[in-house]
């Protein structure tokens, strides 16, 4: 017999509908274009042009290289820091790890622009710094190459590991270690045979969504890559869209659905070596870690802490602040070249900045809301009922978060771009559906966590007491979530405000956005300008971030 | 009001059976327990009951009306029950006052009579004064006070009660345990009550519901289930008993003989469907067991094997014909371990297998 | 702590609501061009300030991004924008010859009156587009890096300039096909091949190779003339060589697109540039040498016959023909 037709179904069926068109539709129909060859007939030649060319496949290698060496380096620093915070008594422990987990909040793409300030050949003002001083006549490093694109890769993935790790380390059981110590081990016999298998996957999980993250990435290794002719599959993807030519739009799809694969596969991988673990939790239990007590160490390793915290985090936002204030690129650091000219420039002359704050407030604003209440209901039906299909619609929501942004980008453009009878290209709204899609990742884990927490017998009371299901939903669910429905807006709008991946593919003339703006100025070499809005939308996502921390915080509470 | 009737109910969760079968009538004003272990599907009877689950198959009947049934189910809104769950699912986010009012709330009841029946509920489980307390502001026994009156509110027809007292210290179990007996005294409602705890269903019902592995395996009285189990499976669940392997060798009106071990003879009671040579067990609660510390005619030998002092009375374990017999004894007993002593069996129950 | 968050989204919603206040009730004209972001801002000012009703959209980036842009717009059915003014001359007899949705021929046919001033190479004779700046591409240098900088294009091929040219992206300006085209016609393609042997650097636009250069990231470097000068008004170290074999002369036209719903303020728009008052600002704003040869060049540039007598040999037609192979093998030799 079929369901009962009651709200409750209506809802679920709406569910889906929004799903099918903002997930399944675009992506589907990416790979199969992906699938026709030049006269539209089903076949792997785009596959095969992208594996035989070497224009393809040198960005192939590239992508991996980079995604490797950039995952080692994320490893060798976010290893000892985690295990710095979570397992030693150093002092001033919450500014420290404000300060690293800076780059986190900050897009890479103006961790690229500050380094490429910092190390450009000739330059760069670590470069000039070093000439001087050591009387050099070429300067000891190019930003513009391999390993400097691997160095701003991992000074902005590190942060994967480390929080994951730390986080391993903190909810360990120290009775686990403690049992090893006095069955006799020494201290680093203990970290060796216990601590270190134990922490092992957590250092897995953090590798793996470096390397995810960094094979997804467009903004570096477009602002640092073109110049020195390094290739990699987004930008890659990116010169294939931008040529207009349809065999060069299938290629894109080729790339793009051998993207998806990857990074979703590494995803995958991901969950199943955390399965069971809930390495995210909102700790419940309060269980003390063993710590050590640094005694002499501590001063020392503070210092070495804060210096390092200077040349990753404090210098290159240093270096985006000071550029932002001077007259031109490359002139001599003094007093009389510094000016706010950029910044009046920026907000009061350059048209564009207006349209495009415009844009990212609006978008942010509309993402988070409409996710939010998508991803809730989503979360609702996937935890709460018993509906069959409420696997395919969590399958929907979380997947786009593992793909790629420019991925997302291609899907919506081959989707919305009239094919099927509606063309949203260059308009507001197909920005807004792919932060939509992408982003719904979000709202479906924070607001699930919150419906976990109320037990199912808190409706069922309501259910007996008389309440509809639509009524216990508003007087019962609703409040109890509020909590997680904010989280998750607040979680989405800061990434949308600040958003480049997508933006560089889907913005108009009409609709820029903040992240494509600074791109575009820095690639056509304003940079004094580009560094203005970059300090500007520094200043405004690292505010929003810490106000985040603070509500989630104070809720724990 | 308040009549339930189930007839033939079965409800499955995929391939897993979770009731099988049932046939239960409950009056009008009873108190009835369903008592088991975990798992037998006792509180999927109770959701049942309250419109939370649909039935795989059969009907529910409240006051002569169908309720549930394979294809139709009144939805838990418009059954008119109240149901106190295990954790009490009182509203963090409301205060006492706002959920006691909820149920009469959403019946668009008049702010007026709100006030005034919600006070009246609040004096009735004791929490007057409590209205603008918060559930985290609450005790544990506080809270199911309140759970209690917003049950009750609405007058219903039965009141539905899933484990109400497992989360409560043993002191307030049995201060809770009273108070309730009061209120159904007071109310004279039908109470559904679903508990693992056999003592907590013999003090509190007038029937108890015995189940196990989704079928129901006894119903009486309290004093007809402790007595007079029919399985085995009762009587090892209700209170301590031996379970004496034996072979029945005569029966008489609801008397018989039985054959233990090697040839004791002890006479037992017997349920009418038994015939001589059957095999079984010979049930026999420890306190009807007298100890003798010399051989008496009818009594049978035995070693004390272990003598726990329990406070108010001593638990032996005493080997007789190589298998282990608990029997209860006086404190001031002068019975040492290593004793032999002679039992005489009071009261016992043929159970064949 | 909520009031925090909500004093951060009301400043958001305050800033967010001085960007709406930005436009008004206006005609409204969207414009594709090529021109520097910063000298199109000073345009758009001094053309809104004559013409208060008339609200210039600008959407401004490289040429080849835009060629792009009106393919897909094109492919759409219809191409956004009003006007075109971008640095390829020969891009408009393409523009005159496409066919988007049921239009074939995307410009819109207008004789100004100001183009009887101008020289009849600088515009089509059919009447569809018209040169409104004339742009060079030049060799730069750094002058505090270089006191001896090259005179030819040849000279860049010369190991003396290892690993010390910077210049544009041929697929990203329009004015660098043209120039591509006029040096593989002079040279042949081993021109290229050698240049990347000397190790020249590729970045996306001609500012950005030439503010490289006044940065002194790289002392020598091709790139458009305006530009250098810009860049020189305003103190930086940076000077131009029109090269001896010939600089590549480039008159950047301005066009109507037919699919437009604004003709009259278009026009006006057209009107406005090549009209004198238009011509001598953009001179000032822009450091262009005019396309009307009474309009005085900017402070040290030369005459515009001067200027079209040094030119290098250049056939338009020829480099439209081959636009496609010129772009690939830019691509293949010098980006891959």
């Amino acid at each position: 017999m079929s369901q009962v037709l009651n709200a409750r179904s209506l809802v679920f069926v709406a569910a889906i509908g929004v799903l099918i068109l903002l997930v399944a539709v675009p992506l589907s129909l990416l790979i199969y274009k992906s699938l026709l060859d030049q006269e539209g007939r089903f076949s792997v030649s785009n596959y095969v042009e992208v594996f035989s060319r070497r224009e393809n496949l040198l960005p192939l290698k590239n992508t991996l290289t980079i995604g490797l060496l950039s995952t080692l380096f994320s490893a060798l620093i976010g290893i000892p820091l985690a295990w710095i915070f979570a397992r030693t008594d150093i002092p001033f422990k919450g500014t420290f790890e404000l300060l690293f987990l800076l780059p986190y909040m900050i897009p890479p793409f103006i961790g690229a622009i500050a380094w490429t300030q910092l190390l450009s050949p000739r330059t760069g003002y670590i470069n000039r710094l070093l000439m001087n001083i050591f009387d050099l006549s070429r300067s000891p490093f190019n930003i513009y190459s391999l390993l400097g694109i691997v160095w701003v890769m991992s000074l902005h993935n590190y942060p994967y590991v480390f929080i994951t790790v730390k986080g391993a380390l903190e909810r360990m059981d120290p009775s686990l270690e403690e049992t090893a110590r006095i069955a006799g081990s020494g201290r680093f016999r203990v970290m060796k045979d216990i601590t270190l298998p134990l922490v092992l996957p957590a250092i897995a999980s953090g590798m793996l969504l470096s390397f995810v993250y960094s094979i997804a990435n467009f903004g570096i290794p477009a602002l640092i890559g073109m110049r020195a002719r390094i290739y990699v599959i987004t930008t890659q993807i990116f010169r294939y869209m931008y040529t207009g030519k349809f065999e060069d739009i299938k290629l894109a799809a080729a790339l793009s659905t051998l993207l998806m694969a990857v990074a979703g596969g590494g995803l995958l991988l991901n969950r199943w070596i955390l399965r069971g673990r809930r390495y995210t939790v909102i700790a419940g239990k309060s269980v003390r870690p063993t710590v050590v007590e640094l005694g002499s160490l501590r001063t020392p390793l503070c210092c070495l802490l804060g210096v390092f915290a200077l040349l990753i985090v404090i210098m290159p936002l240093m270096a985006v602040l000071l550029n932002s204030f001077l007259k031109g690129w490359g002139v001599p650091l003094g007093w009389d070249n510094l000016t706010v000219g950029n910044y009046s420039y920026i907000l009061f002359e350059f048209e564009l900045t207006r349209s495009a704050i415009k844009n990212s407030i609006l978008l942010s604003l509309s993402a988070a809301t409409i996710t939010t209440f998508i991803g809730a209901v989503t979360a609702y039906m996937t935890t709460r009922t018993r509906i069959r299909g409420r696997r395919t619609l969590e399958f929907l929501a979380t997947l786009p978060y593992s793909i790629p942004g420019t991925v997302v980008a291609v899907a919506m453009i081959l989707a919305w771009s009239g094919q099927l009878g509606v063309n949203l290209y260059n308009t507001f709204w197909i920005i807004l559906i792919a932060y939509t899609a992408r982003y719904m990742f979000f709202a479906y884990r924070t607001v699930s966590a919150s419906l976990e927490q109320i037990h199912s017998s808190l409706e069922e009371a309501a259910r007996v007491s008389g309440a509809t299901w639509g009524q216990s939903f508003r007087d019962i669910v609703v409040p109890l979530i509020k909590p997680g429905l904010l989280a998750s807006w607040f979680l989405i709008s800061m990434p949308t405000l600040r958003e480049l991946t997508m933006s560089a593919l889907l913005t108009g003339p009409h609709t820029p956005t903040i992240g494509a703006v600074v791109f575009e100025l820095q690639d056509a070499g304003s940079y004094q300008a580009a560094a203005a809005l970059a300090a500007i939308l520094i200043v405004i996502v690292i505010f929003g971030n810490l106000l985040i921390r603070k509500s989630i915080g104070e809720r724990k509470a | 009001m308040g009549e339930i009737i189930l007839r033939n109910l079965t409800k499955k969760f995929g391939h897993v059976t979770a009731i099988r079968d049932l046939n239960v009538e409950i009056k009008n004003g009873e108190i009835v327990s369903f008592l088991g272990p975990s798992g037998c599907g006792k509180t999927t009877t109770l959701r049942l009951i309250a419109g939370l689950e649909r039935p795989t198959d059969g009907e529910i009947y409240i006051d002569g009306e169908l309720v549930s049934s394979k294809k139709t189910l009144v939805p838990p809104e418009r059954r008119n029950l109240g149901m106190v769950f295990q954790n009490y699912a009182v509203w963090p986010h409301m205060t006492v006052f706002a959920n006691v009012a909820y149920p009469l709330r959403i019946r668009k009841i008049p702010k007026k009579e709100i006030m005034q029946r919600v006070e009246e509920m609040l004096e009735l489980v004791g929490m007057r004064g409590y209205e603008a307390r918060y559930p985290d502001q609450l005790s544990g026994g506080q809270q199911q006070r309140v759970a209690l009156a917003r049950a009750l509110i609405v007058r219903p027809a039965a009141l539905l009660l899933d484990e109400p007292l497992s989360n409560l210290d043993a002191k307030l179990r049995e201060r809770m345990r009273f108070e309730l007996m009061e209120l159904h005294k007071n109310t004279k409602i039908t109470v559904v009550y679903v508990t693992h705890d056999q003592a907590e269903a013999m003090v509190l019902s007038d029937r108890i519901m015995v189940m196990n592995e989704g079928t129901i395996q006894q119903v009486g009285t309290p004093l007809e289930i402790y007595r007079q189990p029919v399985n085995r499976f009762v009587a090892d669940f209700i209170g301590v008993a031996n379970f004496v392997d034996c072979k029945l060798l005569e029966v008489n009106d609801g008397k018989g003989t039985v054959l233990v071990g090697t040839g004791t003879i002890l006479e037992c009671e017997v349920s009418p469907h038994v015939s001589p040579g059957q095999r079984g067990v010979l049930f026999i609660r420890p306190e009807s067991i007298e100890l003798h510390t010399r051989e008496k005619p009818g009594t049978v030998a035995g070693l004390v094997r272990r003598k726990v002092f329990l406070g108010g009375k001593i638990d032996y374990r005493i080997e007789v014909e190589g298998m282990e017999w608990r029997v209860e004894g006086d404190p001031e007993g002068t019975i040492r371990e290593g004793d032999r002593v002679y039992l005489l069996v009071k009261r016992a129950r043929f159970i064949p297998e | 702590m909520r009031f925090r968050a909500s004093v951060f989204w009301v400043a958001l919603a305050v800033l967010g609501l001085w960007a709406v206040t930005a436009s008004g009730e206006r005609v409204s004209i969207l414009l594709y061009t090529s021109v520097p972001i910063e000298i199109m801002t000073k345009i758009e000012e001094t053309f809104e300030a004559v013409n208060p009703d008339i609200d210039l959209v600008v959407f401004r980036t490289g040429t080849g991004k835009l060629k792009a842009k009106i393919a897909t717009e094109c492919e759409v059915g219809k191409i956004e924008a009003d006007l075109i003014w971008v640095a390829d001359f020969t891009y408009y007899e393409t523009l005159k010859e496409m066919r988007c949705g049921t239009l074939v021929g995307q410009l819109l046919y207008y004789k100004p009156p100001a183009a009887a001033a101008i020289p009849a190479e600088l515009y089509d004779k059919e009447g569809y587009y018209y040169g409104a700046r004339i742009i060079n591409m030049v060799i730069a240098y750094n002058t505090t890096l270089v006191q001896e900088p090259p005179r030819k294009w040849k000279d860049l091929l010369d190991e003396k300039w290892k690993d010390q040219i910077i210049m544009g992206n041929v697929l990203y300006s329009g004015a660098l096909v043209d120039t591509m085209g006029a040096l593989v016609m002079r040279y042949g393609l081993e021109y290229f091949e050698k240049l990347r042997e000397n190790g020249a650097v590729v970045v996306r636009s001609n500012t950005g190779a030439a503010k490289a250069i006044a940065a002194g990231e790289y002392p020598v470097g091709i790139t458009l003339d305006y530009i250098v000068r810009n860049l020189k008004a305003k103190g930086s170290p940076i000077d131009l060589v029109y090269p001896q074999d010939g600089p590549v002369v480039i008159p950047s036209p301005i066009a109507i697109v037919a699919s437009t719903d604004q003709p009259e303020a278009a026009k006006r728009f057209v009107d406005y540039l090549l009209s004198k008052e238009g011509q001598e600002t953009l001179v000032k704003l822009g450091n262009f040498v005019s396309v009307i040869p009474e309009v005085s060049p900017p402070p040290g540039a030369p005459a515009l016959e001067e200027l079209m007598e040094m030119a290098m040999p250049l056939d338009w037609d020829w480099i439209r023909r081959n636009m496609e192979w010129l772009n690939e093998q830019w691509t293949r030799i010098m980006l891959d």
